[in-house]
């Protein structure tokens, strides 16, 4: 292997990155400077990964910002036909394992045993490159934000989930609903199910005004598509329910239960209603409870019953020991559920539609204690789609850390989810967020 | 709506606020009295005395208290700890040491219908609380607002009763305590502490944990919130900013003891007024519900999974109240375990009758859409009588009136 393509590689992910970032804030798109020169022995593997659909891309030009000079790279559907799927690395995501800085001596210096080796890692240019279990992922088209986090934040897992999930960067705003919660009444056209959440019964979509699915396995919904049992005493029985404003928002919460169950079983794309998920299915099979959720997801998208935004969960990322087994095992499972989930979004037709974005309440300590990290503060964040390929954010330095022995934060998380609900969804950030941040180019104006 | 036993139905109501559960055996022990000295047999019954584990895992100890509420002795005390556990939260995987839960959970059950000024001075210096809420380890050089501000915001009067002034105010004055490593104790260390006076709703001086709380329990705001959401909590009506000023004013004059505002609202003509006007909350729903079906008690994923597990509130103001509890998410949940259920745990549950099931159910006034429902049940099909008495069951357990107190 020589440095010849990778750099190349480079030169297409980071001009595009800077391309699509023409007017942004001066720190919302880093593409540092950087060593041009990586060792090559070091980076081997392929070069030039194709993103989905295309060959490899040539070298782009300085400046490039269409999305449309680019052939193979997808182009974002219309914004009303968007949806966002968040994938939540519970436990504090270490991002130096999943974006490796693998030129980098003092990663290797601060972490002499728990590194992923240079050789191993899938080069996304000279500088980094993905956990090497994430194979077919880096194949497809996607995205990285570098330090991402909470600019005053505490090292409580609950206190960071609290504010990743109300949206509030400083934990001092009082907000009570969730940020999905909001953005899904944004997206409500009073017509279908807006959000769906397969993470167990988070607040994500608490107070939420627009109808939204919390399900944890598909045998929930037997309840609705089975034609016995339950579901047809109540499609006899909601009119009849009387007793009250406590009985009619029942009622109406029957109603929309029967909507659903009613566009389950008469959907297309799932002509018997809802099956049961394959557990031959690699995505269920290897993606442990993340191929399971997005498995389910992926069931009731095709079933078109009108969502927006889905909501799924990886739980044990909080590898304070036994990092060098565990992180490998969910790089594995994070690859086998959205590659799967992906290739089932292609096969609709959907792959312009949809965009895969991960969050992690925080990053992990630089030091290894005994055998894992500790938490931390920024994390680096996936995303899977139409977007501009490239790195975003700023790649925290490993010399310049904060009082903890933690990775500075650039890009504030508040701008990381009006990125979302903004650039990809149409939503007005400040709408959304108290702080009103400034939001990322992502994806093609 | 049909009432299925005119002499009965007020006192399973009652019951049915009053306490964690819905015992026949106690609902006709009080319908033998008249209505306000049933309320007093309720406010007046001695306290167990049984403590909850201070050491352990906190599931043993939340299992403990669950195991607690569904007894047949089990009263207005628990009810009332559980109220106030959702006003005073504390979330066990926050509070540091599992081990700190059960002394809290003793304070809250100590003090249930004692004097709500003992009962949030204690709560102030309990030491799941100062860990939750960052006090631990607050000091005079780095004082940490969040106690103060949630004891303002939520604890007390509530947001436009205090400046922010009055929030860094508090917390210098708050601090100074600590959680010991080791003993778990809660130590006040005045070398820790601020000593400066400060100026905290208009009155300058060296304030402290105790005189904060006093202070806060003076304030008329205090008295109506709590107990506005105590009415809320026990009739399902919303009082209104009039009343409930009304109401917190009487309480003053109570000195905030506990017992004469329950037995005032529970003597409350309005209490009893109608039947199911609150929506049942998830934990409220998963204890009915284990009491008809005798499901295990230890399977703690289910008031998880129905949004409501004790000690883990999705953020320091608690659980949502209201509508929430009624929403698709919750219907579908509810109704999916009442589709599950194991029938043969229930005495008598495969041979059971409608006005068997609807008597377990503590459902004696019941609409005519759940009664068609249950009666018409199986309605062309070919279902075997233990198969027809599981859908009867399920009916029962997901119908309208079940999902509400």
């Amino acid at each position: 292997m020589t440095a010849g393509p990778r750099l190349t590689r480079r030169q297409m992910l980071g001009g595009l990155a800077l391309g699509g970032g023409a007017g942004a804030a001066s720190w919302a798109v880093g593409r540092r400077g950087g060593s041009p020169t990586a060792t090559p022995e070091t980076t081997p593997g392929p070069t030039g990964a194709p993103v989905a659909g295309g060959a490899p891309t040539p070298a782009a030009a300085p400046g490039l910002t269409a999305v449309d000079a680019l052939p193979g790279l997808l182009t974002p559907a219309p914004v009303e036909q968007r949806i966002l799927v968040v994938i939540e690395l519970e436990g504090g995501n270490d991002g130096l394992s999943t974006v490796v800085p693998a030129n980098s001596g003092r990663y290797y210096d601060l972490r002499p045993r728990m590194s992923v080796k240079a050789d191993d890692v899938l080069p996304l240019d000279d500088e980094v490159g993905l956990h090497p279990e994430l194979t077919g992922l880096w194949r497809r088209q996607k995205a990285v934000v570098e330090g991402v986090g909470p600019v005053d934040g505490s090292l409580s897992h609950f206190e960071m989930v609290a504010r990743w999930e109300t949206g509030d960067p400083t934990g001092r705003n009082s907000i009570r609903s969730g940020f999905l919660a909001r953005l899904a009444d944004a997206l409500d056209t009073g017509q279908g199910t807006v959000g769906l959440s397969v993470a167990g019964f988070t607040p994500r979509f608490h107070n939420a005004k627009a109808p939204t699915l919390s399900i944890d396995s598909l045998d929930q919904l037997s309840v609705l598509t089975e034609d016995e049992w339950i579901y047809p005493v109540y499609r006899r029985k909601v009119a009849g329910i009387t007793g009250g404003p406590m009985a009619s928002r029942l009622a109406a919460s029957w109603q929309q239960l029967l909507e659903i169950g009613g566009a389950l079983q008469t959907s297309t794309a799932l002509p018997n209603g809802v099956t049961k998920l394959d557990k031959a299915d690699p995505m269920v099979a290897d993606g442990g409870e993340l191929g399971v959720g997005l498995a389910t997801a992926a069931q009731l998208l095709e079933a078109d019953i009108g969502l927006r935004i889905v909501h799924a969960r990886l739980a044990g990322f909080d590898t304070h020991d036994g990092h060098e087994w565990k992180y490998p095992d969910l790089m594995g499972k994070v690859n086998a559920a959205v590659d799967g989930f992906l290739t089932r979004m292609h096969a609709l037709g959907w792959g312009n539609r949809v965009l895969v974005a991960t969050t992690s309440e925080f990053g992990r300590r630089v030091k290894q204690n005994g055998s894992g990290f500790d938490h931390g503060a920024a994390s680096t964040m996936l995303l899977f789609g139409p977007v501009l390929p490239g790195r975003y954010g700023q790649a925290p330095s490993l010399a310049d850390l904060d009082a903890n022995g933690n990775l500075k934060v650039a890009v504030p998380f508040d701008v990381y989810l009006g990125t979302l609900a903004q650039t990809w969804l149409g939503v007005d950030a400040a709408s959304v967020l108290p702080s009103a941040p400034e939001v990322l180019p992502i994806v093609a104006a | 709506m049909a009432d299925r036993n005119s002499e009965l139905s007020a006192y399973v109501l009652l019951t049915r606020r009053a306490t964690m559960r819905v015992d026949m055996a106690k609902v006709k022990e009080l319908a033998a009295l008249p209505w306000a000295d049933a309320v007093t047999a309720l406010v007046e019954a001695p306290s167990d005395g049984q403590l909850a584990p201070t050491s352990g895992e906190s599931d043993d100890i939340v299992g403990w208290w669950m195991g607690r509420m569904v007894l047949p002795e089990a009263g207005l005390i628990d009810r009332m700890a559980f109220f106030w556990h959702t006003v005073l939260t504390t979330h066990r995987y926050a509070a540091g040491y599992q081990q700190l839960i059960g002394p809290q959970l003793n304070l809250l059950r100590r003090n249930a219908l004692g004097s709500f000024r003992t009962l949030l001075q204690e709560f102030c210096v309990d030491g799941a609380l100062i860990m939750y809420l960052n006090a631990n380890g607050s000091t005079a050089e780095h004082p940490n607002e969040n106690l103060a501000r949630e004891l303002m915001e939520l604890f007390t009067t509530g947001v436009g009763h205090y400046s922010e002034a009055d929030v860094r105010a508090a917390a210098r004055a708050m601090t100074g305590w600590q959680v010991e490593d080791g003993s778990y104790a809660v130590r006040f260390d005045p070398a820790r502490a601020s000593t400066e006076p400060v100026g905290f709703l208009g009155e300058t001086k060296q304030w402290d944990v105790a005189s904060i709380v006093d202070r806060l329990c003076d304030h008329p705001a205090t008295a109506a919130r709590i107990a506005a959401k105590l009415w809320y909590h026990l009739v399902g009506t919303e009082l209104g900013v009039p009343a409930a000023a009304d109401l917190g004013a009487w309480w003053q004059g109570q000195q905030l003891e506990i017992k004469p505002l329950v037995t005032r609202i529970l003597n409350d003509p309005e209490l009893r007024a109608e039947h199911y006007r609150r929506p049942r909350s998830g934990f409220e729903w998963y204890l009915a519900f284990q009491q008809v079906t005798a499901a295990d008690l230890n399977e703690l994923w289910i008031p998880r999974h129905l949004g409501q597990a004790l000690y883990e509130p999705p953020n320091v103001a608690g659980w949502p109240v209201g509508e929430r509890w009624l929403d698709a998410d919750s219907v579908l949940r509810r109704t999916s375990l009442s589709l599950y259920l194991d029938i043969d745990k229930i005495p008598g549950g495969a041979a059971a009758t409608v006005d068997e099931i609807l008597d377990r159910c503590g459902l004696l006034v019941v609409g005519d859409a759940t009664l068609d429902a249950l009666s018409r049940a199986g309605e062309g099909t070919r279902l075997d009588d233990a198969s027809l008495a599981h859908l009867r069951w399920s009916i029962a357990l997901s119908s309208p009136e079940f999902q509400l107190t």
